[in-house]
């Protein structure tokens, strides 16, 4: 996985919901998982046109409370199919966890990160190693990565890639293969 | 240093001689329990993976809570869906319509959950089970991980530490003083508590049953508390014993636990409360604008539906009558209690006081697909959260409150303090 993303700055602010914010909550509260279907709804609530506006390693900067209310998981579903990263200044732990088990790319605890950015600057982070730079203004830091342990689940495609890879190995490992 | 309990429980589920907060562990569940709403869901998506059977059908449990009636021909069929899954995955533990109640509540009377257990369940306010010395912690829509290969990746969460001294007031709550610490901690009154486990200790435990302990473990979660946990004692002894059953194992903390933080609380000086519609804040009851009128009150839920809660609606409704022009639901937590309410002819103080007794389950408050809520309405109600459209119409205004206060608000027609009606009985 390549934890360096390099585009352009989306900036949303504080206290963006998932539900009804990243993402609407009827798509929420009908389980729909397939990223195809979900892309075109992403954050449509609060920035109409983001899926078409969006590429491959343009990176969500959000403010404090980001994230927040129910951890329901559609929104980094369809962050994580587009390719787009999320910095933000800090956002509920259930919601860290429904960001890692959809293998999202992103970082969390980097206060001050809303003043470095207008919206639609350029940007490079690398989400391994926390470092972070503004190639509009110039300006760069680091904030704390991820833990290491983490980002490894990310890496492995979160909750349901390791199950998946965990499914192959045992189907792998048993002679038989079939299931009861 | 010492463990806390909530360390002790999931260093011996994961088979680790300790753990400390920030641990990635993968424990092994005694039990996990999945809500009638994502039984289909989790089939689907295993199946997807091309996964066709569950880790252990045995450790497995099926509860229909959030919709035992079926409203609607999509509830039925989806109620349909979750019977072929339990056949197909071999689920015996099934509890469907009109066998248990609600999957936070009738586990707990039925023994189906002891002290010492660790749990894996879907649904969040699992935190419930705290109330016995058992722990349990959500997973949401990660449970086709659980039930795949029986674990999935927890991080050990901190423990914050909360001291009750004092003995509540008569006409105050566990649920009261639930509603006051999470006002507390979201205002930053505390230090920090999201992904925090609590522990309850002190001498103030010893007068709060379970019944008690559940509303308080309940009303935390919402907040971002992952866990609640009251360590088994003489109130946890008799919980089991009352119903027959046998308790399980204590798990205590250290001495010399690392908590991340220590509050000490009051129960003397604590006061009837109310949260305000939206579930934006918190404010003691006679700050409220009492004698506003309510259209539908509603007891019962995940936090209050215990026989304990119903005997306090009830020593409030006898002889009176719920007011004219307010329609009063009651859910209780399970068949059991149903089966109680009957046998010590309470169902009939209830019945003759107006209100109506509901289904064994969640009730209104999951998604109000049963006595929901219409425009511009006004509920008073113990459910678990009241965001704006939580139960019906988005615009009705959704008051929280104790059981006792919801049950005195339905007999005025208004929201009330039961301090009153309670003065009123002890002066007749």
């Amino acid at each position: 996985m390549n934890w360096v993303f390099r585009g352009r700055a989306h900036k949303f602010g504080d206290d963006v919901p998932l539900d009804d914010g990243f993402i609407p909550f009827r798509l929420a509260i009908g389980r729909v998982t397939d990223p195809q279907k979900l892309i075109p709804h992403l954050f449509e609530d609060v920035r109409p046109g983001f899926a078409e506006a969006a590429t491959a390693g343009d990176v969500v900067i959000g403010g404090t409370d980001f994230a927040s209310g129910k951890p329901h998981a559609q929104g980094f579903i369809a962050l994580q199919a587009l390719g787009v990263g999320m910095i933000c200044e800090s956002m509920p732990y259930n919601s860290l966890r429904a960001g890692v088990s959809s293998g999202l790319a992103f970082m969390t605890g980097c206060e001050g990160v809303s003043d470095m950015f207008e919206d639609g600057d350029g940007i490079q982070v690398d989400f391994a190693s926390g470092h972070l730079e503004n190639l509009s203004s110039g300006e760069s830091r680091s904030f704390p990565p991820l833990d290491g342990s983490l980002r490894q689940i990310i890496e492995a495609g979160g909750s349901k890639g390791l199950l998946r890879r965990w499914w192959s190995e045992t189907q792998s490992a048993t002679s038989s293969g079939e299931p009861r | 240093m010492g463990l806390t309990a909530i360390e002790k429980h999931l260093a011996r589920a994961s088979s680790a001689a300790r753990v400390v907060p920030g641990d990635i562990v993968h424990p092994d569940p005694d039990l996990v329990i999945v809500h009638d709403g994502y039984i289909a869901t989790a089939y689907r998506e295993l199946s997807g993976l091309g996964i066709h059977r569950v880790f252990d059908p045995d450790r497995v449990m099926f509860v229909t809570d959030h919709d035992v009636i079926h409203a609607t021909p999509l509830a039925a069929e989806r109620a349909r869906q979750n019977r072929l899954v339990a056949e197909k995955w071999g689920i015996s533990r099934f509890y469907d319509v009109g066998q248990g109640g609600q999957g936070h509540v009738f586990p707990m009377e039925k023994g189906l959950v002891r002290p010492g257990m660790f749990l894996l369940c879907y649904d969040m306010h699992c935190t419930n089970f705290g109330a016995v010395g058992a722990l349990a912690l959500r997973t949401g829509s990660e449970i086709i991980t659980v039930l795949a290969q029986g674990t999935i990746w927890v991080q050990v969460p901190h423990t914050i530490k909360v001291e009750l001294t004092g003995k509540m007031a008569p006409g105050v709550m566990a649920r009261d003083l639930g509603f006051r610490l999470a006002a507390d901690f979201v205002s930053g009154r505390h230090g920090a508590y999201d992904y925090r486990a609590i522990e309850f200790h002190g001498p103030g435990l010893h007068q709060l049953p379970v019944a008690e302990r559940i509303a308080l473990c309940n009303t935390l979660t919402e907040i971002g508390i992952c866990a609640t946990y009251f360590a088994p004692d003489e109130q946890t002894a008799k919980w089991y014993r009352d119903r027959g059953l046998a308790g399980g194992e204590i798990v205590t903390a250290d001495p010399d636990a690392g908590y991340e933080s220590e509050l000490a609380v009051d129960l003397s000086a604590l006061e009837p409360q109310a949260v305000l519609p939206g579930g934006e804040k918190t404010i003691p009851l006679q700050a409220v604008e009492l004698g506003r009128a309510v259209d539908h009150a509603y007891l019962g839920s995940c936090g209050s539906g215990t026989f304990d809660d119903l005997v306090v609606a009830a020593d409030i409704l006898r002889g009176r009558t719920v007011a004219a022009g307010t329609r009063f639901l009651v859910t209780p937590g399970s068949n059991v209690t149903i089966a109680r309410l009957e046998r010590e002819g309470l169902g009939d103080v209830f019945r003759k006081a107006g209100a109506i007794l509901l289904p064994a389950g969640c009730g209104p408050c999951a998604g109000g697909t049963m006595g929901p809520l219409g425009s511009g309405e006004t509920s008073i109600c113990t459910a678990a959260v009241n965001n704006f459209g939580r139960m019906g119409a988005k615009d009705a205004a959704i008051f929280l409150a104790s059981p006792a206060t919801v049950a005195a608000s339905a007999v005025a027609g208004a929201i009330s303090d039961p301090r009153r009606f309670l003065e009123e009985r002890s002066a007749t």
